[in-house]
């Protein structure tokens, strides 16, 4: 029998659609790298659930994530495909087909719509030294915290902005960890221009904002060196890092540590959805690529559809609100009876829409870091190549007509990691530099394999689904 | 850089180069080397460089090592097993010139 909805990625919005679906009858599957649903979110909650710590440190927003997670579990009618990569996406007319690999083999699985719910990733932050190992994203380290209980060492230092900044400084002192300093790029208050967008965000969200508050007075509290409005930062040391140094009102100082943990922000992650060809669209609001959508979150492919972060940046609660409604117009496009009439469908748009006045706040309340959005000439973007800035600005300055170009005459982007880490960087550094727009300028245009293959591995598909 | 919050439940032993290693059967490669103070996994083929992990999820490669004999492979996502041999992940060497 074939799968009506194959949903790629287990975070809170592929649990939500999944349970809503499945509900209804239709035939599910879902597809994740992870071992254990959650996503980076509420990654290793099932794990979590049991112990006391780290869960307590954690806070009550990840606990959250084990309802969801147990939720779906319980729901009949999920096919769970756990510690699998998505490697090749293939939109067709009346289906998608995705190729797969699961411990060392290879499948394809097919279904008559996908969904891409591939979340978010931290906006990469160039900055010179940034590839030292011993230099990491915040986000990272929480990945390390949630899923294997490590924490990092008194003395380490944290840079950058955002929610995800606090949050995660808040979880490690809970832990009874002592960093040594918060190197803050935002201001210490909410800017001029933002105020609109704050009182909006207050009331529709007051728990939110007052959330917000109290993780910074718990830094505060905690007498953490916080310093607010940082200009600039760079690693040092020689094969790791072993002290950071940064500009605050044009001076500059020196913090000797083994452990740097930068975070600026969150994008979608859009690589699977580029890779299916669905258009992506540049959105001056977060600063990042989004496929572009109808109403519904169905993408500019017939048969792919995209929900949750992966789509733009909302957050959590709003993908478990968006998948609940994705499954509602999902099974009425299937044909299949609406699903739970218990849902209050009037209720998860309005608490949408509440969560998308916080965003507007966040959004400028945080714009990209401009010192990692257009970094000096000797700084690296593409980290699997060593491509540096300067090196893209010649590019573009000879003519270049655009990432997929340069991609050619610079290797970066052909790395690895296929462009992930270095593509944003590279169509806003080469806009600035040509005078043209960032969506002139385009994106990279992603390709099969997603996910590096070995030959042994392409050899284990069987010959009735080659 | 970083230490454990909790002890290790099921304890197992595996080799990073030469060092042996105690780690929880099951975590990430990536955790299990940076619990025991390794940072640098690979080498760039780029600049020969070290490099370490950067994102935890899977996007960014930099955690390349070499898992019994194959490189390329992803510690923050392979797990760890017994007595797994685990090798820093070496970038190709330039090609020779033919000139």
């Amino acid at each position: 029998m074939t799968t009506d909805v194959l949903i790629v990625g287990a975070g809170p919005a592929g649990l939500s659609l999944a349970t809503g679906l499945a509900k209804t009858g239709a035939k599910v599957e879902i597809v994740d790298e992870q071992p254990a649903p959650g996503g980076q979110v509420y990654r290793a909650s099932e794990h979590n659930a049991a112990t006391p710590q780290p869960r307590g440190w954690l806070g009550p927003d990840y606990a959250k994530g084990a309802d969801l997670v147990a939720r779906a579990r319980a729901t009949e009618g999920i096919r769970w495909r756990m510690a699998t990569s998505v490697w090749d996406i293939r939109p067709e007319k009346d289906g998608c087909e995705l190729g797969l690999l699961c411990d060392g083999k290879v499948s394809v699985a097919a279904a008559r719509h996908v969904v891409l719910a591939t979340g978010a990733m931290e906006r990469p932050t160039p900055f010179a030294g940034w590839t030292l190992p011993g230099v990491m994203s915040i986000g990272a380290a929480q990945t390390l915290f949630k899923e294997s209980g490590l924490l990092p060492q008194d003395g380490v230092v944290l840079a950058g902005q955002g929610p995800l900044l606090y949050l995660f400084i808040a979880q490690i002192l809970a832990a009874g960890i002592k960093p040594r300093a918060v190197l803050d790029f935002g201001p210490r208050w909410a800017r001029p221009a933002t105020l609109p967008s704050l009182v909006q965000a207050a009331l529709a969200s007051p728990g939110q904002i007052v959330k917000g508050l109290r993780l910074r007075a718990e830094i505060a509290r905690a007498g953490v060196e916080h310093v607010y409005g940082v200009e600039r930062i760079e690693a040092l040391g020689d094969g790791a890092i072993n002290r950071v140094s940064f500009r605050h009102r044009g001076k500059i100082r020196e913090i000797e540590t083994s452990l740097l943990l930068a975070h600026d922000g969150v994008i979608p992650n859009t690589h699977m959805s580029a890779a299916a060809g669905c258009a992506l669209e540049w959105t001056a609001d977060q600063a990042a690529w989004c496929p572009r959508l109808d109403g519904k979150g169905q993408s500019t492919r017939e048969r792919v559809w995209v929900l949750g972060d992966g789509a733009g940046i909302l957050g959590a609660d709003a993908a478990v609100l968006g998948g609940r409604i994705m499954a509602r117009d999902m099974a009425r496009a299937l044909g299949l009876p609406s699903s739970d009439d218990s849902l209050d469908r009037r209720g998860d748009r309005r608490d949408l829409r509440r969560l998308k006045r916080l965003r507007r706040f966040l959004d400028r309340q945080y714009p990209p870091i401009a010192a990692f959005a257009q970094p000096p000439d000797d700084t690296t973007i593409c980290r699997c190549e060593a491509v540096k800035a300067g090196d893209i600005r010649t590019i573009a300055r000879s003519g270049c007509m655009g990432p997929n170009q340069l991609r050619a005459f610079s290797r970066a982007g052909m790395g690895p990691c296929m462009g992930r880490q270095c593509g944003n960087a590279i169509s806003q550094i080469m806009a600035v530099e040509t005078g043209r727009s960032i969506a002139e300028t385009g994106c990279f245009s992603i390709r099969t394999p997603l996910k590096p293959v070995t030959l042994a591995e392409l050899a284990s598909l069987k010959d009735d689904e080659q | 850089m970083f230490k454990r919050a909790t002890g290790i439940r099921t304890p197992v032993v595996i080799t990073f180069e030469s060092q042996s290693i105690e780690a929880e059967a099951g975590e990430t490669i990536a955790a299990a080397l940076l619990a025991a103070g390794v940072s640098a996994f690979r080498t760039s083929a780029e600049d020969g460089n070290h490099r370490g992990p950067y994102c935890m999820i899977g996007n960014c490669f930099d955690c390349m090592v070499q898992i019994k004999g194959v490189g390329g492979r992803q510690a923050c996502r392979e797990r760890v097993q017994a007595g797994l041999q685990i090798n820093r992940h070496q970038g190709l060497p330039e090609p020779e010139d033919d000139a």
